[in-house]
């Protein structure tokens, strides 16, 4: 008897298009999908509607944030609005991209067992699913473990499996990687290609680069349309070009080690010139970011740019901001920094990229010979990528030094001084020419397999 | 059977009817012996470290001897044979025993509390509220939320500190720390909402609903929970019997 089962999909739109209730035009316009098994890939630059489409499949939207849907949307063969809270959910496992901020409960243990416990399942089936689940994932070890212990990897790993212990066909993964170093990001893209071949998968992804020949499949979003539609290609990531300034009077720091209770950070010297660009790499969790904020403490003349522009504000708009704690005046910055509009506001209701640039005025401002950025790159699409070069650029052609903490290998590659850090211990300078030393690379982590 | 193995909903139940009923206790006797007789059901029933025990007490010491003190000073004159004098003023045997009363009360409201938070899993309590105590899933698991946001929470205020330190805000007392808090309310406040906001939609997206669910840590109501409940009570009842007579 031929069957008569149809290939279902799990997002099926036609003339799908998606507006958040205060905001005046669409996020995503005359959307036309049919997302089948396999591995399909979604690009797109940050405001593309990626992550709106992404909230679509899963039915978080548009009940969670009122947003008016025009056109026809069908998961599964049934129409969004015949589902009840969490129905979907249970055929969709879904991993988001900040690690911290996806766990209820303490342990690896509970974690996973909060899942089967939402999904209703027997009491006495629940240690057996948890038991295989990690051995399947190969993370048995994790499994009384601390969730708050674990590193930003290892958290992702759990995610993974707390998402498929509910048995789902479909796997969401947001940006997975954003927030893990290229060793780990690598390490986690095989494993999750070893571990996921019976189940389907949608990845959103602004870099793909990284997962290598993962998908079958891209979908590219630009301004909440689709751009291509089609089988996967491989391309390489963004090139930037290093920046070329000339050196000028150098001067020394030291800095002090650091004593915490699971980390020690050697002392360490570093002798920068005006002019420099010097980008510090390593793995997560090798002390890139201690180092960073010793530096900061012991010298004055350091001005730091935390990950989060907004740690940095103490004021409530953006003139007060500019002008805290001196009497030089602040025009001139405000208006080389394209911040003249928003003078009155306040500067957390700016954009990302805007706070980066009025961080930057704030270090201006206050005289700071070295500006130090942590982490700039992480989770910034291309645009915000070349502003944040050209801003760079801008600085150490002004005879400013410039020095940033990533992870970040495609980006790293516009300095002109490296510095290398490797369980607590900075070595270093490096000439560009460390790009040609595999293993020095390898040795730090910044290197990945040809597979 | 232990007061840690004691079911943390009808624990809290039976010490809030004790605390209850002491508030309408108006003699020195009654307090003092659900004092003496709280640390004997701990001593027996409990494995409490003495130690953090006599910590926490500190405080609530001070208050029953200020309360001790600020009675028998400014009690009002009341009528009554007087005992003794004190900075002039004549303390009578009602002033004394109105002091007493006061202070042991204190004394006994700390003794209760102890016994139930000193031997109580914070975790099984909430699990033990939503199984017997009928709580929402929503508001029980928004506590475990909670407890996972706290040192989550405490490392994003260090973070803004040791920035606002950098650029230039004074910060070195602990004066300065304090008066600087309100300014890192806003920050703080808006980022927390992101990721709360970040949590929820990932708790959605596992599954959960706030609707009936399977449970697999079963805090269960055994016997023992009603004799430890009912040695509380009866200690209450001897207390009263005390006092009245």
């Amino acid at each position: 008897m031929p069957s008569r089962v149809k290939a279902v999909s799990m997002v099926d739109a036609e003339y799908l298009s998606f507006r958040y209730p205060d905001k005046t035009s669409d996020v995503l316009t005359n959307l036309t999908l049919r997302l089948t098994k396999g591995r399909t890939l979604i690009t797109g630059a940050s405001g593309s509607g990626k992550s709106t489409l992404f909230c679509l499949m899963n039915r978080l939207y548009p009940d969670n944030c009122d947003g008016i849907v025009t056109g026809r949307l069908h998961l599964f063969d049934r129409s969004y609005d015949t589902y009840e809270a969490g129905e979907v959910n249970r055929r969709v496992g879904t991993v988001f991209q900040d690690p911290d901020s996806q766990f209820v409960m303490q342990t690896v243990e509970e974690e996973l067992i909060f899942t089967l416990e939402n999904f209703a399942v027997a009491r006495d089936e629940m240690m057996d699913r948890v038991t295989q689940m990690l051995e399947a994932l190969q993370l048995t070890d994790y499994r009384h473990r601390n969730i708050h212990d674990l590193s930003g990897g290892e958290k992702q790993q759990v995610a993974v499996a707390c998402a498929l212990i509910g048995r789902p066909e479909w796997l969401l993964l947001d940006e997975p990687l954003a927030h893990l170093d290229p060793e780990t990001a690598h390490y986690f893209v095989r494993w999750l290609d070893d571990i996921a071949e019976t189940i389907n998968i949608v990845v959103i992804e602004h870099r793909p680069y990284i997962w290598g020949d993962f998908f079958d499949r891209q979908v590219k979003l630009v301004n909440g349309r689709i751009d291509y539609d089609g089988p996967f290609i491989v391309r390489p990531d963004y090139v930037f070009s290093p920046i070329r300034t000339e050196r000028g009077k150098e001067f020394l720091f030291h800095i002090p080690k650091c004593e915490r209770k699971t980390f020690h950070l050697a002392a360490s010297k570093m002798k920068v010139a005006k002019g420099d660009l010097i980008a510090v790499l390593g793995r997560n969790g090798s002390g890139k970011s201690t180092w960073l904020r010793s530096l900061a403490r012991e010298y004055h003349e350091v001005g730091l740019v935390p990950q989060s522009p907004a740690h940095l504000f103490v004021t409530s708009d953006v003139t007060h901001e500019l002008s805290y704690g001196h009497n030089r005046p602040i025009e001139d910055i405000l208006m080389r920094l394209g911040l003249g509009s928003m003078r009155d506001h306040h500067p957390l209701s700016l954009s990302h990229g805007q706070k980066r640039r009025l961080a930057i005025g704030v270090m201006m401002l206050s005289n700071k010979r070295l500006i130090a950025f942590d982490e700039p790159t992480a989770g910034q699409d291309e645009v915000s990528l070349r502003a944040l070069y050209d801003l760079m650029a801008e600085r150490v052609r002004a005879g400013h030094t410039v020095l940033f903490v990533t992870h970040d290998l495609s980006f790293a590659r516009i300095a002109n001084t490296y510095y290398l850090m490797c369980d607590g211990n900075l070595s270093g300078p490096y000439d560009p020419s460390l790009w040609d030393d595999p293993g020095l690379l390898r040795s730090h982590g910044l290197l990945m397999e040809e597979s | 059977m232990t007061f840690h193995e004691m079911n943390p909903t009808i624990k809290f139940l039976t010490v809030t009817c004790l605390m209850f009923g002491l508030a309408f206790m108006y003699n020195p006797w009654t307090p003092l012996v659900v004092f003496l007789g709280t640390l004997a059901l701990q001593t027996l029933f409990s494995a409490v470290s003495w130690r953090r025990w006599g910590l926490f007490m500190i405080p609530f010491l001070l208050t029953a001897l200020g309360t001790l003190w600020t009675s028998l000073v400014f009690g009002k004159q009341t009528s009554g044979d007087v005992m003794f004098k004190l900075f002039g003023n004549d303390v009578t045997d009602e002033n004394v025993r109105l002091a007493a009363t006061l202070s042991l009360r204190v004394l006994a409201f700390t003794a209760l509390s102890l016994l139930f938070t000193l031997t109580t899993d914070p975790k099984r309590f909430v699990y033990s509220l939503m199984q017997q105590g009928k709580l929402s899933p929503k508001i029980a698991y928004s506590v475990f939320v909670g407890f996972r946001f706290f040192p989550i929470l405490k490392n994003e205020l260090m973070q803004l500190y040791e920035t606002h330190a950098l650029r230039g805000v004074r910060l070195e007392t602990r004066l300065d720390h304090i008066r600087h808090a309100p300014k890192l309310i806003i920050p703080l406040l808006a980022g927390s909402i992101r990721q709360a906001e970040r949590i929820a939609f990932s708790m959605e997206a596992r599954g959960f609903t706030g609707e009936p669910r399977a449970t697999y840590e079963v805090v269960a109501v055994t016997r023992n929970d009603f004799l430890l409940a009912s040695l509380l009570f009866l200690l209450f009842g001897v207390s009263t019997w005390v006092g009245v007579r």
